[in-house]
């Protein structure tokens, strides 16, 4: 059986081909204002790289925010148990999530069988997520994708009162204006940023075994603050930002087999 | 042409140039009952021309106008037969109405921080505006909602009238019983005087015998609805069901709507109907509110086959009231409210409403500015994580529509009951 699963978040749109239990195909995408259009695209990038076409697929499911603007999509499941099938075929050993998209971010508990025991998400405001480091990494004049090499290098430590993203800025603005170096501003930035995420993954059952996914995943330095704050094995996976792209694929083969 | 005339008819301008005149609520009280009971909701059409009367006589100025606010045992003012106004109500109303962010706004731009709760900024706005009758008296109650001590505090100062402040001790003692009974007595004493007439504890005892029986009605409603599939609406059980239990105790009126409630959910009960078509999941509604402008959370719920079947609101927690003993009995509701005193009494009582109504989840609506509520959520979520019972903090406002984000809700709504699902 073929299946696919898109995922439209904030920022970017995701697709997963999965052909039984293997993903044949998947691809990011930047979104844009026309979010069904981002999902025709995400969806034929991936169907190209697996070599298919759209008839070959069984069912399609759509998640994240965007879900309901999917038109080619059967049915729509929310990102937190599509995270939690995606995270449960990736680690099945994962207890818990921790999911840092573009501008919201999630704890979510799993039992055994990889099913939602409990989800917290972040307030109604974008601190602490992929748009708070877009704008931390614009202040600072640093490619995103530098932003976790350079923060390990950090020696001392910048404690980062605000987690407000404007307010933030103004702070790291500051820290630039007293000579304090970038990969110590960063470094305190990730601190923050885990301190927050940590917070909200203490107030759930932290697993042994943690999934990191989202955007933010991608950043070394966020990871391995979270890592050292939560005390617990924390896994990523090579492309962290289709974790709920592939969760909605498999539950689409869920509901073809119910 | 028929748009723009709606357009003006419906702006907050000539909304609140009709809501000054008492021919409004008038208009509103016979209006509403009619409509009302045309769709069957006689409780709710009691409801509206109960509310709508005591507004007009309170603009009339008959009688005297006692502000209070919730928690404070209203059996008294019956009692004393003054005429009640409470600013909470109209609040909620407001934002029903759509007039809730004008009147933010305005008390907003008059000094009211962001962080009070957002019913007493509506009150305090509409208030500005003119759209409160003026009280004789103000009085508030220190418990729970704490936001009236103060706003109330500045009402009656701006009205050159008396505020009286009923201090509710944190534990239910014989000692804080006799100093709640001593305050009750000395107030009663004030407004009698005030009144011009000397106090009749024999009216206070008829307030006291009325609220009894409005309780006996409470309960057998409450029995009701642990009936699968649940015959009360979470809608209809969060707003003027809860209301009543808040404002109408003491009346006549709050024991002709609990009997008329009583009636339509045993007939509804006995026709097998339900608030869901197709009853899936069972909620526990915690914390008292829910937004009251327009919002799609419970519809969202129940369109998907979730029933808010019980809401803490409108448990009968409190001992049937002896007449003989007015003030006594009074200070013993009002020190017996499970959402006072320390944290365990309300996080037992919502375990134990979870088991006997028996859902498959609880939702705890965290009201912005309210500390009692959100003070104690990770405690109640921990207690029911122990007994497996799934909680969802939803975070939101009852007034401030600001504070709402409607995808956000959904979202997290969806997905908890796709958590549900899942354990089935």
């Amino acid at each position: 059986m073929i299946t696919a699963g898109v995922d439209i978040g904030s920022l970017t749109a995701k697709a997963v081909i999965l052909r039984d239990k293997e993903i044949a195909g998947y691809a990011v995408i930047p979104g844009g204002a026309d979010v069904t259009a981002a999902a025709g695209r995400a969806l034929g990038q991936a169907l190209e790289k697996a070599g298919l076409r759209q008839e070959d697929l069984t069912a399609i499911v759509a998640t994240g925010y965007g879900r309901e603007k999917v038109p080619m999509a059967g049915k729509t499941v929310t990102e937190i148990t599509c995270d939690a099938r995606g995270t449960h075929y990736l680690f099945p050993e994962a207890g818990m999530i921790i999911d840092i998209g573009g501008q919201d971010s999630k704890v979510i508990s799993l039992d055994a069988e990889g099913r939602v025991l409990d989800f917290t998400m972040n307030d109604k405001c974008a601190a602490g997520t992929g748009r708070f480091l877009e704008v931390m990494a614009r202040a600072l004049e640093i490619e995103l994708d530098q932003l976790g090499p350079v923060s390990l290098k950090h020696r001392k430590t910048v404690v980062i009162s605000s987690m407000c993203t404007v307010f933030a800025e103004s702070e790291v603005v500051s820290l630039i204006a007293e000579g304090y170096a970038r990969e110590d501003i960063l470094n305190g930035l990730h601190q923050a940023i885990a301190s927050r995420i940590a917070a909200m993954a203490q107030g759930q059952r932290v697993g042994k075994v943690i999934m990191v996914g989202g955007g933010v995943a991608k950043n070394t330095g966020v990871v391995k603050a979270l890592e050292d704050r939560l005390k617990a094995k924390v896994k990523v996976p090579p492309e962290p930002q289709i974790v709920a792209a592939l969760g909605a694929a498999i539950c689409a083969q869920e509901i073809v087999n119910r | 042409m028929f748009g723009q005339l709606k357009t003006a008819l419906t702006s907050h301008g000539v909304k609140a140039k009709a809501l000054k005149h008492p021919l409004a609520y008038e208009l509103m009280a016979r209006l509403g009952k009619r409509v009302y009971a045309s769709r069957g909701k006689n409780a709710q059409g009691i409801w509206l021309d109960f509310n709508s009367r005591q507004m007009k006589t309170a603009l009339e100025r008959k009688g005297l106008v006692v502000w209070g606010n919730a928690f404070f045992p209203f059996e008294l003012f019956y009692g004393l037969g003054v005429t009640p106004c409470h600013p909470e109500t109209i609040a909620a109303t407001a934002a029903i109405l759509g007039m809730h962010r004008d009147a933010i706004n305005c008390a907003e731009s008059g000094g009211y921080s962001s962080d009070i709760c957002s019913f007493y900024r509506c009150a305090i706005g509409l208030d500005m505006e003119g759209l409160l009758p003026p009280p004789d008296i103000v009085v508030s109650a220190s418990y729970l909602c704490d936001g009236a001590v103060k706003s109330f505090n500045n009402a009656s100062r701006k009205y050159g009238c008396e505020h009286y402040l009923l201090d509710v001790p944190y534990h239910h003692t014989e000692k804080s019983r006799q100093y709640v009974a001593g305050q009750l007595r000395e107030l009663a004493q004030i407004i009698a005087k005030k009144q011009g007439k000397p106090f009749s504890e024999e009216k206070l005892a008829v307030a006291l015998r009325l609220s009894n029986e409005a309780r006996e009605y409470q309960l057998k409603i409450n029995e009701l609805r642990k009936v699968s599939p649940c015959p009360l609406s979470g809608d209809d059980a969060t707003s003027y069901m809860m209301d009543m239990q808040f404002f109408g105790p003491g009346s006549e009126t709050a024991v002709t709507f609990y009997k008329a409630l009583y009636e339509e959910i045993k007939d509804r009960v006995d026709k097998g109907e339900g608030a869901v078509k197709k009853e899936r999941f069972r909620l526990l509604w915690l914390h008292y509110i829910r937004p009251y402008y327009p919002n799609e959370i419970i519809s969202y719920l129940e369109a998907n086959g979730a029933s808010v079947c019980f809401n803490e609101a409108t448990h009968v927690y409190w001992e049937p009231l002896d007449p003989e003993k007015p003030f006594q009995s009074l200070a013993d509701k009002v020190l017996s409210i499970p959402n006072g005193g320390p944290l365990e009494r309300r996080a037992e009582l919502a375990l134990k409403l979870a088991e006997e109504y028996d859902v498959d989840g609880v939702i705890h609506f965290s009201h912005w500015g309210c500390r009692q509520s959100c003070g104690g959520e990770y405690v109640i979520r921990d207690m029911m994580r122990k007994k497996d019972i799934p909680m969802l903090i939803l975070d939101g406002d009852g007034t401030d529509s600001r504070n709402y984000s409607k995808e956000q809700t959904k979202l997290r709504l969806e997905a908890f009951l796709e958590m549900l699902e899942a354990r089935r």
